[in-house]
This record gives C-alpha cells, sequence and structure tokens, in this order.
C-alpha cells in the first residue's frame, strides 16, 4: 500500500483501540510507490552538484603551437595497414587521463575530441591509380597508471576517419622541361633533347626559376622533397565523441586483467596512421630515399617521384566527463 | 517498513492509550521518513525486485525556449542550440567590408593581434546565462559545425578573352597558362579563419579558443570545389561567469593585398551549434 489513510478521529468522541490500531497498521503495510513523490518533486533544489556529472578533465589550454606531426620512417608507417594502436601514431600531446576511479557502478566516461588534419600537398592524383595516400585518425582509449607509446591501446569504435587529398600541384616532368629532365633525356640518347622552359613560359608548369642577370639558369622552384610552392594542401576537421561503459572493458581484450575493483584512471589520446599505397613507390622507395626523376620502372617514369609527406594534428581539443549510474 | 516496528504499539479493547504512545509514534515515523526507507520498503514486482518508482512525471519538466535564443533548461545542464539549413536565404556572407586584415603568408599573427577583425557568424553565436555558479563547474561544452567557401573572386583570365587571343603564338599560350596559375595559386592560398571566442562579460573581451581554429581556402576563382569545406569543432570551455557568457564562432577574412580582386566573398551556409552548460 503507497497511501497511508488516517481514520476520522473526532474530538470529543472516544478514541477505539481498532481505530488507533488501523492508523498504525496503515503506517506499517506502507510500501513506497510512484505515488509517494510529488510531481515534479525531484527539481534542481533536490540535485546536488557531482550527482549526474562524477567529475571532469579537461585537455591542456593550447597556443598556435598545438600540433602533433606524424613522422613517416621507418617500422612508424606500414603498407596496407589503417591503424597505429600504440608504436608510431602515438600522439603524446593529446593524452587526456581521466583519474577518476572507473568500476562496475554503471558510471560511464565520455571523451570529446575534435583536430584539424593537414596533409602537405604530395602529388596525390598524378601517376597512379586507385587508392591515394590515406591518413586515419582515431580516438584510443588506455587503462594503464603511466600510458606511454608501448602501452596496451585500445581503438574506441566508430571514432575512425580517413583523409585524403582529391587534387595536387603537379609536380617536376618532362612535360614541365625540368632541367634535370632536359640532361637525363640526352644521357638517354635522345638527339633532341627536352627543353628547359621557364616560368616566364609556361607559369602553370612553375618548375624552373627565371635566369638570374648573368643569365645563369635557375633551379626548381618547386620541390617535391620540400613540398614548397605547392598549393593544395589540405585542411579537414576531425570531430567525435565516444562513450565508454565499463562492460566495454570485457570486450576490449586487454592484456592485463581488469581487477574486480575496477581501474584507477582512464586515458585518452588521438592517433593515427597513413596508407601508402605500393604505387608510389613503397617499400621500394620510402620517403626519404627515393629518388627524383630518375626512376623510370616506377610508376613515375620519368617525372619526380610522388613524396608523401608527413601528415599532422593541429588545433586539437580533448575533453573527457564521466557520468555517474 | 522494518524500522517502524518498535515503535508500534497495537492496542486490545481493555488496553490504555498513554499519552507517550502518541510521540512514540511521530518518533518513529520521523526516524522512517528522515533516511529510514530501505529497498524493502518499496513496493514490489513479482520477481522480488522493487519496481520503477521515479517516472518523468516526477522530475521536473525542461523549460523550452524558442525565438530568439533557442535553450532548454533542464536540471543538470541547460543546452542552447542554433541551427541553419544550406538554404541560399540562411546564407552568411562575410567579406572585406566587415572587418579584415592583409596579410601574405600563412601566419594568422596578424588575425591575433587585433581581434576586431574577427565577426561572429550569425547562426554559430549564442549567449549562454549561467544561473548557479556555484556548483563547481562553470564549463560548457561547444560543438558546432558548418559549411563554408569562398566564392566571386576574379582569378585567371576569362574564357573568351583566352579563346580570343587564340593559340597561335607564345604570348597567348602564354597567357592560358598564367591564367591557370592564378588560379591554382588563388586555391592554395587561406581567405579564411574561422575560431571559437569566449566572452564572460569581465570586461576583456572575446578571447579566442586557440585550439578550434579552421581554415578555409580560396576556390581560384570557382574551379577548385574540393576547397568548399565543411569544418566542425567540439570543444570544451572553462571558465564561465554568472549571467551572460558570449559563445560564438568568428571569422576572419584574410586579404594578401588591399585591392586583391582574387578573394571576393565568403560563404557560411549549414551551420549547427550546440552549447551544453554543465550544472551539476
Amino acid at each position: 500500500m503507497a497511501i497511508i489513510k488516517v481514520p476520522n478521529i473526532v474530538s470529543g468522541d472516544t478514541l477505539s483501540s481498532s481505530t488507533y490500531n488501523e492508523l498504525q497498521e496503515n503506517i506499517q503495510d506502507l510500501k513506497v510507490e510512484q505515488e509517494n513523490i510529488a510531481q515534479e518533486g525531484i527539481n534542481k533544489s533536490k540535485v546536488p552538484t557531482n550527482v549526474l556529472l562524477k567529475n571532469r578533465f579537461f585537455s591542456p589550454e593550447t597556443t598556435s603551437s598545438n600540433s602533433i606531426t606524424y613522422p613517416l620512417a621507418g617500422g612508424e608507417m606500414r603498407e596496407g595497414e589503417f591503424l597505429f594502436p600504440g608504436s608510431g601514431g602515438f600522439a603524446s600531446k593529446s593524452l587526456i587521463t581521466h583519474n577518476t576511479p572507473f568500476s562496475n557502478d554503471g558510471s560511464q566516461i565520455i571523451c570529446r575530441a575534435s583536430a584539424e588534419v593537414f596533409i602537405q600537398d604530395y602529388g596525390s592524383r598524378t601517376f597512379f591509380q586507385g587508392v591515394p595516400p590515406t591518413c586515419i585518425v582515431q580516438l584510443f582509449y588506455c587503462l594503464e597508471e603511466s600510458p606511454d607509446v608501448s602501452s596496451d591501446w585500445k581503438p574506441c569504435l566508430g571514432t575512425k576517419q580517413m583523409f585524403s587529398l582529391a587534387f595536387s600541384s603537379k609536380i617536376p616532368s618532362d612535360s614541365g622541361g625540368n632541367f634535370h629532365m632536359k640532361n637525363k633525356m640526352v644521357d638517354l640518347g635522345h638527339s633532341h633533347p627536352v627543353n628547359r622552359r621557364d616560368f616566364d613560359d609556361r607559369p602553370d608548369l612553375f618548375t624552373y626559376d627565371n635566369e638570374d642577370a648573368l643569365g645563369n639558369p635557375g633551379a626548381d622552384s618547386y620541390n617535391v622533397e620540400t613540398n614548397s610552392k605547392m598549393f593544395f594542401d589540405g585542411r579537414f576537421s576531425y570531430t567525435t565523441s565516444f562513450l565508454l561503459n565499463y562492460e566495454d572493458l570485457a570486450l576490449s581484450d586487454f592484456t592485463a586483467s581488469i581487477p574486480s575493483s575496477g581501474v584507477n584512471k582512464v586515458s585518452f589520446c588521438l592517433a593515427g596512421g597513413v596508407y601508402l599505397p605500393s604505387s608510389i613507390g613503397f617499400p621500394a622507395h620510402p620517403p626519404g630515399t627515393a629518388t627524383v626523376g630518375t626512376n623510370l620502372d616506377n610508376y613515375g617514369k620519368g617525372c619526380g617521384q610522388v613524396r608523401f609527406r608527413n601528415f599532422e594534428l593541429q588545433n586539437f581539443s580533448l575533453s573527457t566527463v564521466a557520468l555517474r549510474a | 517498513m522494518p524500522i517502524i516496528e518498535s515503535y508500534l504499539s497495537f492496542k486490545s479493547p481493555s488496553d490504555v492509550l498513554f499519552a507517550s504512545d502518541i510521540p512514540k509514534l511521530c518518533e518513529g515515523l520521523s526516524k522512517l521518513v528522515n533516511g529510514g526507507i530501505t529497498r524493502d520498503d518499496f513496493l514490489q514486482d513479482g520477481t522480488g525486485d522493487p519496481r520503477p518508482v521515479i517516472t518523468t512525471s516526477h522530475i521536473f519538466k525542461p523549460e523550452f525556449y524558442g525565438s530568439p535564443s533557442p535553450h532548454v533548461s533542464g536540471v543538470s545542464s541547460d543546452t542552447y542550440y542554433r541551427r541553419r539549413s544550406g538554404n541560399k536565404l540562411n546564407r552568411y556572407y562575410r567579406h572585406e567590408n566587415i572587418g579584415s586584415q592583409t596579410m601574405s603568408g600563412f601566419s594568422d599573427a596578424k588575425a591575433q593581434e587585433d581581434f576586431s577583425a574577427w565577426q561572429p557568424i550569425e547562426g554559430l553565436s549564442a549567449t549562454v546565462f549561467i544561473n548557479e555558479i556555484n556548483t563547481g563547474f562553470n564549463s560548457a561544452h561547444v560543438m558546432a559545425n558548418w559549411y563554408a567557401q569562398e566564392k566571386g573572386g576574379k582569378v585567371g583570365t576569362t574564357r573568351g578573352k583566352i579563346l580570343s587571343k587564340g593559340r597561335t603564338d607564345g604570348d597567348s599560350n602564354r597567357l592560358e597558362s598564367l591564367s591557370g596559375y592564378n588560379r591554382a595559386n588563388s586555391a592554395g592560398t587561406y581567405v579564411a579563419v574561422f575560431a571559437l571566442f569566449v566572452d564572460t562579460m569581465d570586461g576583456d573581451g572575446p578571447q579566442i579558443q586557440y585550439s578550434t581554429r579552421r581554415y578555409l581556402f580560396g576556390t581560384g576563382g570557382g574551379r577548385y570545389r574540393c576547397r568548399k569545406m565543411n569544418h566542425s569543432i567540439n570543444h570544451l570551455v572553462r571558465g564561465l561567469t554568472e549571467g551572460e557568457n558570449k559563445i560564438s564562432v568568428r571569422c576572419f577574412y584574410r586579404l594578401v593585398r588591399p585591392e586583391d580582386v582574387r578573394l571576393r566573398h565568403v560563404y557560411v551556409d549549414s551551420r549547427n551549434l550546440v552549447i551544453d552548460v554543465l550544472y551539476r
């Protein structure tokens, strides 16, 4: 019974034991139900601080120097693999640690993140077909006390996004009258070597600066190794959010067992990777080693070797908040 | 009601009801109401578990406000939102007359010195009212996205002029080549920067949130449509103060030279802004 019925006790009448006992029985039989709570009885005045939001942590406030570079060298780049759960793609600058114990009490942690993905122009569609070099960014989480690059990072499913360039500046080729190509064609026995063209002749090729006042030939104004004077750098927005349930931890196949009492910390970070197709010369010609304009046996076929440059996460922001059950 | 059992005194017809029985009963009731209700005191379902007691009718209704400042005022948070569709009638225009700076290179340092050149974007701006500052959070999640493009810039040489020159000599070929070069160059020039600004009305004016900057490039006279960009941010704002706080995504319009006609309008079409003020 949810409602206590008070017997009618009138002044001047005799109070019988049955009436008094009825009142006590009603109290004794009381069972709290929906009727015992007033409409809109749970309102702002009844909800103290930290009831819903367990705690909150923020990303470090950042400045214009806020960027992460993903260098492409050695084992940090793997052909055909999109993800770096740890090694090369770990972005320590984006690390955010939630220092509140996370246990099986129904709590949830929400991590929100956004960043600007900067990809340098690299000659994306000049030589090859199929999937172009593709940058991948994803949110990861970890339960270790002091997470680092070798920690057991797990991906936040559904937060992976991929970015690639649709257009490219033109890279040096024989059609551009590159000075190197001019000589090379002579070396190959052409009786009519490619004439060098300067900027005044064909500004859209922009491969060669004008001669100086003394008549000395200029240098390549366009350089795939430094990506100078390339116009089509890409800047994309990456924005995501992820809700971590405690139950999800059991599904994540962590190397170390998760104590039944929960974990002390949960850390998140942004990590990335790059897919590089073999058609740009990888892995036979990894970035930084490929020659320019001489690999006639590869897809370049006389043009400058495409050089995929680093991509960066810039202007990023992460925050976490824990919700109580 | 186990806790109240010891405070009850059932009477038989010949028993005496003492005055002390009444305050004893009241004491038992107070023990029960003041934190004595246990799991067993709830009405149970068929499996022996307490029935769900709290329903939506028991919770204070959120208050919904429409124009001019649509928001929802709730118990644990207030949510402000702005939406503008991609309809051209909802388009936000930006050009050099509404605050701009001339800068060469990619550095936007000059823009950071003159924040008056950053103007709020209609549909990506809101004034939020913080009515409880003592909850300790003083924070708001800001989520925004928008679709922007440069349009109307005059870059390169018109097709008609190139064709009228013909392609028979070096000059005409050079003209066509230069036209293409200029368009590519324009597509590599950023024309606008977007960033989130927060003004807590403390007298210091709107403050840029550096980690929310997003860049927009020229379209090369409309040739490079890949430069139409969708941008988004997800940012946690701290240090809000009681009362009004102005939160807005602002646009900085950049020209390379004052007389530059390569870049003209910046359109910001589809816009969404959600500000979730955290209380408890």
